[in-house]
């Protein structure tokens, strides 16, 4: 079973509930997962992982909806920045310290910490300062390779407007990053 | 004047430095989520049958013609011979078809 395809995993658990396919599912799909949640919300690694247990929960939940049109994974990306979206502004509602709310952080801060701290935290902490949807955009094209098509898809955003906020959240993004010298990171 | 950072390359670097988390606890607690989410379920399943049977129950014992089928239940029996050998050609079909049925491994 380790070996099956998505394919053949999703199939099993459509049509007969097998738990033990989904298990595999998540066990092939939680770290990636678990990493870009890391990196979407600051590197709060406890609402990281809520969301991405939550993430899977939903899947499980909806997968008779799992059409294969898509990949697996970009499928549960979308649940994912569905749910990130919607913590977010349960958080801003509630007037508590969530991700959206915060502000810049001074770059000379980032500048000592840069040699400190780990590379993916750091990068982490660079994109909190961008909208979720450009750190999404972002994180999925840069880091994940998507093309602009899948993240339109995953997002269900028009493709102009990915396009516009890669382009944004790299411009911002490389403000931010002004003056860090890469080679610092660890 | 500072270099722009090269995004491209700090997110590769980024991509190939990637930790893999381990899964087994993070599976298990999904797998927790799922049984728990079922067992929810479950008990509402069990609340829907409940209730349609508690429903049933009461139809059933407004319109229901018992009365009218007590009165259709005979009293009284007459055994003849053709009723007992009616009853024993019934009860040797019915046990020599248990009998295959049980003997039978296609089943």
């Amino acid at each position: 079973m380790i070996s099956a395809t998505d394919q053949a995993l999703i199939k099993r658990v459509q049509t007969l509930q097998c738990q033990d396919s989904f298990s595999v599912l998540v066990e092939r799909h939680q770290s990636d997962l678990r990493y870009s949640l890391r990196q979407m919300t600051n590197w709060d690694e406890g609402l990281a992982d809520d969301l991405s247990q939550e993430t899977f929960l939903k899947a499980y939940q909806s997968i008779k909806t799992f059409r294969g049109s898509a990949k697996f994974s970009s499928w549960l990306y979308r649940i994912a920045y569905n749910l990130m979206i919607s913590h977010f502004r349960v958080a801003r509602n509630r007037e508590e310290t969530g991700v959206e709310v915060l502000t810049d952080i001074p770059a000379s801060q980032m500048r000592t910490e840069t040699s400190q701290q780990d590379l993916h935290r750091d990068l982490a902490r660079a994109m909190k300062v961008l909208p979720a949807t450009q750190r999404m955009a972002l994180h999925l094209n840069l880091h994940r390779e998507l093309t602009h098509s899948e993240i339109s898809d995953i997002m269900e955003i028009p493709l102009g407007t990915v396009k516009t906020a890669i382009n944004r959240g790299k411009i911002t993004l490389r403000q931010n990053l002004a003056g860090w010298n890469s080679e610092e990171i660890r | 004047m500072s270099k722009p950072i090269n995004l491209d390359a700090l997110f590769k670097q980024a991509r190939q430095k990637e930790p893999y988390y381990g899964g087994k606890d993070f599976v298990s607690r999904v797998a927790v989520d799922i049984g728990r989410q079922k067992k929810l379920s479950k008990t509402k399943e069990a609340i829907i049958i409940g209730s349609a049977a508690v429903i049933g129950a009461t139809i059933t014992y407004a319109y229901f013609p018992l009365e009218m089928i007590m009165q259709q239940v005979p009293t009284s029996f007459v055994i003849n011979p053709m009723t007992v050998l009616m009853a024993a050609g019934i009860t040797s079909i019915s046990c020599g078809f248990a009998y295959w049925l049980a003997e039978d491994k296609s089943l």
